[in-house]
């Protein structure tokens, strides 16, 4: 294998890791606990992805991380987007994946830990003053923005996303703040103006770019310096020689023409770019 | 005897002879009319040829629980259909669309690019006009795209924004881009003057090699910045581009732009028709995105035409443009393009306009599927 392929599978490699982290177990969250009669946790997938989480842990105990053991057998272990899964924590776990072995109370903390028994996926800890017929959740203000930063008690949700005041779709906003469509209009149309002006400026530059031969320039700012220096080296004396001795003697144009591109190019650098196929045709 | 009798009268009860209803005729009739539309008059056959058929497919009487129909879970109609609803095949499409689109008159007459631009404002309009016939700003969304003229957009956006309207509009959408000659030519005509139709312009210059290879790459990543909603069409298109203009990647390319676009057209037309039941098609809904569709196209073309005009007045003689380019920056590539050329054609033998309306006409399509991204990221 080549150290280019070498470099190239390593690329792929990380590439790879970076896409199997996309989607992982760290956009999980406990978002609402409750401590009374059958008490339960409650865990959101903030991603847009499915999050697998089986084999991750839930524990109450900060110094027994591997408390309760989520089986990897059952297969309703995932969570979609922005959905919710509830786990009793009644210690009842002889009746089935979601039923922990052990029962949280006022005043603990319900941990979830991921796969390694070690790391801390999140935490919601429960005030041991909790009223019986309330839990503490996370809200977020925006369903779309998905920051969930504001901790207090609330009336039980099992299951239900923990949203501060109505719940509206894009549409429904939009609706709302714009019900004539003038501004989304109006801003759209300066939007697709925009990108195509964008477009406009970026391809007259890419032109411009483009079809410089950067080559000639430089060539030609060398040969300024050239004629402001010394005088021109041997090869290209000898050019200009057989140049003009053609020129002024025989009339034999296409050797003048051959001395006086020789010349060009050595003296000026000044040639032209051709297929690089030459044809010659036999004289009979 | 009676049991064979019976059998038979339950079997009666199987066929589609005993559920046909008036709007099962209706509808299946439509979709002979765009079959005969397809063949007799050539109007994009590639797509009303399926379409129609798939309306006439989907439109067989049939009682429900044979799990043969596009809107029965797991049957193969519904599975093959889930690339509609979930938005798989338009960036297919856009794929093969980008490997066999030549950039060239865009490159080299980049200041076209600006009349893709206004034949979007189309799209806008009839968003506006929904929006007051009681449509929700979702559904007006998914309508106004009708007037990009670009039907893989059109399905791509009313499956993420109302996929209930999306048989409608596709129908809507694939139907006014095969009538497209029709609808555009005498509004170019009440548009411009005599003197403006004879307008000659200058050959567009060569393009390089490197200028079409940078042109998908700065494309893309300019436009889906300033749109990141409209990644999956500008990507796909952008990269199918590249791989035609690479030079490297010729056996990608020509499956991109041939086999692989052939059996999305097919599957896409197919499913697209299949999903216009009569119970779900047959609508004053249905009628009215008819209606604001075929309107969208008459406002996309006049802006476009108007804007040229406009535009005109502040160019110098010898660098005008002739207007009849205009109605070309919808995205029905090449049809807008070839009725500029008939119609420059016909004021002047001698003046060719195609090569001039292919720079709007691929605008277009790069305008409309940013026009789709922004209708995305503020109503999706």
């Amino acid at each position: 294998m080549t150290k280019a392929k070498v470099i190239l599978t390593a690329i792929l490699a990380l590439c790879l890791c970076g896409i199997c982290r996309g989607q992982n177990l760290s956009d999980l969250i406990i978002s609402e606990v409750y401590v009374g009669q059958a008490p339960w946790i409650e865990v959101l997938n903030t991603s847009n992805g499915t999050v697998k989480f089986s084999g991750c842990f839930l524990t109450d105990d900060r110094n027994d991380l591997r408390k309760y053991y989520i089986s990897k057998r059952d297969a309703k272990t995932s969570v979609g987007p922005k959905q919710l899964v509830v786990f009793y924590a009644d210690s009842l776990s002889n009746e089935g994946t979601f039923h922990t072995n052990f029962t949280l109370k006022a005043g603990s903390t319900a941990y979830l830990v991921s796969t390694d028994g070690r790391t801390i996926i999140d935490s919601l800890s429960v005030p041991s003053t909790i009223d019986s017929l309330k839990s503490i959740a996370k809200f977020c203000h925006d369903a779309k923005e998905l920051i969930f930063d504001n901790i207090h008690e609330a009336d039980p949700t099992p299951g239900s996303f923990n949203t501060l005041g109505i719940v509206q779709s894009k549409a429904e906003r939009i609706a709302q703040k714009d019900p004539h469509g003038l501004t989304i209009t109006l801003v759209s149309v300066s939007v697709v103006f925009g990108s195509l002006l964008l477009l406009f400026i970026a391809y007259t530059i890419v032109g411009i770019v483009c079809n410089t031969d950067f080559k000639k320039i430089f060539a030609k700012c060398r040969s300024r310096k050239k004629k402001a220096g010394a005088e021109p080296d041997a090869d290209t004396a000898a050019a200009i020689a057989m140049a003009l001795d053609l020129a002024q003697g025989e009339a034999n144009e296409t050797e003048a023409a051959i001395a006086m591109a020789l010349h060009l190019y050595l003296n000026e650098q000044v040639h032209d770019r051709e297929s690089y196929i030459i044809t010659i045709r036999r004289k009979h | 005897m009676d049991t064979i009798f019976e059998s038979l009268q339950q079997f009666w009860q199987y066929t589609g002879f005993a559920n046909c209803t008036l709007q099962h005729i209706i509808m299946i009739c439509l979709g002979i009319v765009f079959i005969v539309l397809g063949i007799v008059k050539e109007w994009e056959p590639l797509l009303l040829v399926p379409i129609g058929f798939g309306i006439v497919v989907g439109n067989i009487p049939m009682f429900p629980g044979l799990n043969v129909g596009i809107y029965e879970d797991g049957s193969v109609l519904n599975i093959l259909y889930q690339g509609v609803r979930q938005g798989w095949y338009p960036p297919l499409i856009f794929l093969g669309i980008g490997a066999m689109t030549d950039f060239s008159a865009l490159i080299s007459q980049p200041r076209l690019m600006l009349i893709g631009a206004a034949a979007q404002i189309g799209i806008f309009g009839a968003y506006l006009i929904a929006l007051h016939l009681g449509f929700s700003p979702n559904e007006a969304g998914a309508i106004g795209i009708i007037g990009g003229a670009d039907g893989p957009t059109a399905i791509f956006l009313s499956s993420k924004l109302a996929p209930d309207l999306m048989g409608a509009i596709a129908v809507s959408a694939y139907s006014y881009m095969a009538l497209v000659p029709v609808i555009q030519k005498p509004i170019m005509k009440i548009l411009t003057t005599k003197k403006e139709r004879l307008i000659r312009m200058a050959a567009p210059r060569a393009v390089s090699q490197r200028e079409k290879i940078v042109f998908p790459i700065v494309g893309f990543i300019l436009t889906a910045f300033v749109v990141p909603s409209g990644l999956p069409l500008l990507g796909m298109l952008f990269f199918g581009n590249l791989l035609k203009e690479s030079g490297v990647t010729r056996r990608l390319a020509e499956t991109a732009r041939g086999p692989l676009v052939d059996v999305v057209t097919i599957l896409i037309g197919l499913t697209v028709g299949c999903s216009t039941q009569a119970d779900k098609f047959l609508s004053t809904t249905s009628i009215k995105i008819f209606g604001l569709g075929l309107l969208s196209f008459i406002i996309a073309t006049t802006c476009g035409v108007l804007f040229v005009k406009a535009w005109n007045l502040f160019l110098p003689e010898g660098k005008k443009i002739n207007p009849l380019i205009g109605n070309a920056g919808v995205s029905a590539v090449p049809d807008s393009a070839r009725v500029s050329e008939g119609a420059g054609r016909e004021a002047d033998p001698k003046n060719h306009l195609l090569m001039h309306a292919m720079a709007p006409n691929v605008a277009g399509v790069i305008g409309s599927a940013v026009a789709a991204g922004i209708l995305l990221s503020f109503l999706g």
